[in-house]
């Protein structure tokens, strides 16, 4: 059975993994250690530059606690800090820096082969799509950037999609369908009757931000930056085999996701490895996420790249506390059985949500207040 | 010419009043920017937080900007105090938004986000157009709002939420900026036979046990079936260096409270476990809640017989 606690500077609680409900007689050796290692650990802060060390700091408790095999370490106080904040020319390179000092500060005090991936780099809004004509309300989230979705669709929106400028591709419900029908009913039951991709740097979502203004966005990654000491991966797509392959030679891996670096701030040789599948680019976060712990193309995934919020917010009987999803992915590199596994860092929800490994350590933050440290504890090995 | 929105009762003769959001316009008062908005969103209603009001149901939360108070812990300050460059509103009218709102599966509308008193003109609008429609209307507000507003409010508001920070003059003025709480205390007396109200106050170091306990004591003393969400507010906006609040020490005030209000929530906190609806008669949980932090609560599940506990038959304050 998979537990979570939640541990709200210093006051905890356990629950169920799936149900949210209390956990009164907790028999769980693990999770009795990990509620006394996040006290000492509390999460400085989406915007909060410490927060990358933090990242670093958590992941050394858990790697000496549990030693896994697989650890992904996943940094996005980047990206968030430059959406949020304007920052100077001198506070952009600091922050970048801090991240590099600090991968290599867990490099060196572990014996992890490293998996470094730049998921993109930060530019200025281009401009914002303009949707007025179309007969209601697009739909898009900050999970996907550059993706919208028309869901209610009327019968002239279909000439207006074809007219509207700055949208880079545009495929309908049944056209998907028809290009990968391998796909599951759930996922085509939540397509939007349209699914929109933007041009570089054009974003769609300026109503559903609770106005706050975004000073930047992420670029349109057709290839990112990855720095390994293992096999080069040509596609984002190739991340996990190879990861899993060095495992099966008795290598202890580290998957290290950098959001908002991208070439011309990564700091480690780097090589270029593909980011697209088809038409689809991912964008930076949840479907990179889930193309490395999957290897699977995005048509495969439980949830397209939209959904109508209303779906969403009706599907949350399962898994409460995991932000994103109330179906997680059943086959991903953290559930394998065979090998210790651990996720951390500051991407609150997609860190379990995309893993699934035995242990999970994330900041719990909504909407940038931050609610705490989030523990997985899902099927663990012996420690 | 004075604005008689809110007690401040600004002289806009002389310019911008408090909140910045009315004019003088052809000898009347008005909006500046009427029936335009800052964002719209869906929920579910529990994140607003209405507990007792059409459980489970997807809301539109619409909002505006600018506020006639300037909370030193303001959770939306970016858009209620601070002017953000490119910050901008978007017209939309009352008939289209109702039309999004429908799109998008929601039962109700409610003006969420800023005060609704620094664009209550729109709100009605809106709120007249929703109810056309078929919708449920309900509002977030400080109830610093004159007797004619708050009238106003209750008789277009199906449910309101009013945040009574603190039964303290001193608390208001320090914190707040407002030189007292007895309009709100008024307005709240008022409001709760016009409209479903509940009541929610922010919880941060001053508000002291005794305190928690008086404003436990004049809610029941208005109506004792108001629900009262206690929020955990996490150090924020001119606050955030403040140490975070001790949740262990303020369940204890909460298990208090409780014997003077059935309907009391502590929440805003991840994992928090008082957020159930349970029947004050048997302790049945009638609405299954949990709360994911950050104004998060999600609704679980709902067991109630019309609005009866199925156990005990009591009858219990819902709006269905
Ligand atoms: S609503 Fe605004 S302008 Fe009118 S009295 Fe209040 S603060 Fe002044």
């Amino acid at each position: 059975m998979a537990n979570i606690m939640l541990d709200v500077n210093g006051w905890q609680t356990v629950l169920n993994f799936e149900t949210g409900e209390p956990v009164e007689d907790l028999n769980d050796l693990i999770m009795e250690d990990m509620m006394k290692i996040t006290p000492a650990l509390p999460y400085p802060g989406d915007t909060n530059p410490e927060s990358v060390d933090w990242t670093v700091d958590v992941a050394l408790a858990v790697s000496d606690y549990y030693n896994p095999d697989f650890i992904m370490l996943a940094f996005s106080t980047q990206q968030i800090i430059k959406i949020n904040e304007q920052l100077t020319p001198e506070e952009s390179v600091a922050i970048n820096e801090r991240i590099f000092k600090q991968v290599t500060r867990f490099l060196e005090k572990t014996d992890y082969e490293a998996m470094v991936i730049g998921m993109g780099g930060m530019q200025d809004i281009k401009g914002v799509i303009d949707q007025s004509k179309l007969s209601t309300g697009l739909t898009s989230t900050m999970c996907a950037y550059h993706y919208a979705g028309l869901f209610m669709s009327r019968e002239n929106d279909a000439d207006v999609i074809k007219n509207m400028e700055h949208i880079k591709y545009a495929i309908t419900k049944d056209d998907f369908k028809a290009a990968h029908p391998e796909m599951k009913d759930a996922y085509y039951g939540m397509l939007p009757d349209y699914l929109l991709m933007s041009s570089d740097g054009y974003v769609f979502n300026e109503m559903g931000k609770r106005g706050i203004v975004h000073k930047k966005t992420p670029r349109m990654m057709h290839e990112l930056p990855v720095y390994t000491t293992l096999e080069r991966p040509n596609h984002i797509l190739e991340v996990r085999g190879i990861l899993e392959r060095a495992m099966d030679e008795g290598k202890k891996v580290a998957l290290i996701m950098l959001e908002g670096t991208g070439t011309e701030d990564f700091k480690f040789p780097y090589n270029m490895m593909g980011n697209q599948t088809e038409w689809f680019v991912h964008d930076q976060g949840l479907s990179q996420y889930l193309a490395v712990a999957t290897g699977k193309p995005f048509y495969n995934y439980d949830y397209p790249p939209i959904v109508n919020s209303v779906n969403y917010l009706n599907t949350s009987e399962k898994y409460p506390y995991s932000q994103h999803f109330s179906v997680l992915p059943e086959d991903t590199i953290g559930r394998r059985p065979d090998k210790r596994t651990a996720a951390v860092g500051t991407r609150s929800g997609f860190i379990h949500e995309t893993t699934m490994a035995d242990i999970c350590v994330e900041c719990h933050s909504r909407q940038l207040s931050m609610s705490g440290v989030f523990v997985l504890v899902n099927d663990p090995k012996d420690v | 010419m004075n604005c008689n929105y809110c007690e401040w009762r600004c002289d806009l003769s002389k310019g911008n009043g408090i909140c910045g959001r009315y004019i003088v316009s052809n000898g009347i008062i008005a909006e500046k920017e009427p029936m335009s908005w800052i964002s719209y969103y869906f929920y579910r209603i529990e994140e607003m937080p209405f507990f007792h009001a059409l459980p489970g149901a997807i809301v539109m939360q619409i909002g505006t900007k600018g506020c006639n108070a300037s909370c030193d812990y303001c959770v939306n300050a970016h858009i209620a105090i601070k002017e953000e460059p490119g910050q901008t509103l978007k017209p939309i009218t009352g008939k289209h938004l109702v039309q999004l709102a429908i799109d998008g599966g929601a039962g109700a509308v409610v003006f969420a986000i800023n005060e609704v008193t620094v664009f209550l003109p729109s709100a009605i609008e809106a709120a007249r157009a929703a109810h056309e429609a078929g919708l449920k209307v309900g509002c977030l507000t400080n109830g610093y709002l004159t007797e004619e507003s708050a009238n106003m409010l209750g008789n277009e508001m199906d449910f309101i939420n009013i945040s009574l920070k603190s039964i303290s003059d001193e608390f208001y003025q320090k914190n707040l900026g407002l030189p007292s709480v007895k309009p709100i205390l008024r307005n709240i007396k008022a409001l709760s036979k016009l409209a479903h109200i509940e009541v929610l106050t922010p919880i941060v170091h001053e508000i002291t046990h005794d305190e928690v306990l008086k404003i436990a004591y004049f809610i029941a003393d208005v109506d004792e079936n108001i629900p009262w969400h206690l929020f955990r507010l996490q150090p924020t906006y001119k606050r955030v260096d403040e140490n975070p609040l001790d949740i262990g020490a303020m369940i204890k005030i909460v298990e208090q409270a409780k014997k003077i209000l059935p309907f009391i929530y502590f929440g805003n906190f991840a994992g928090s476990q008082w957020v159930n609806t349970r029947c004050p008669g048997c302790g049945h949980v009638l609405v299954k809640r949990v709360c994911i932090g950050s104004c998060g609560s999600k609704f679980g599940s709902i067991d109630m017989d019309g609005n009866r506990c199925p156990k005990c038959g009591k009858n219990i304050p819902v709006i269905r």
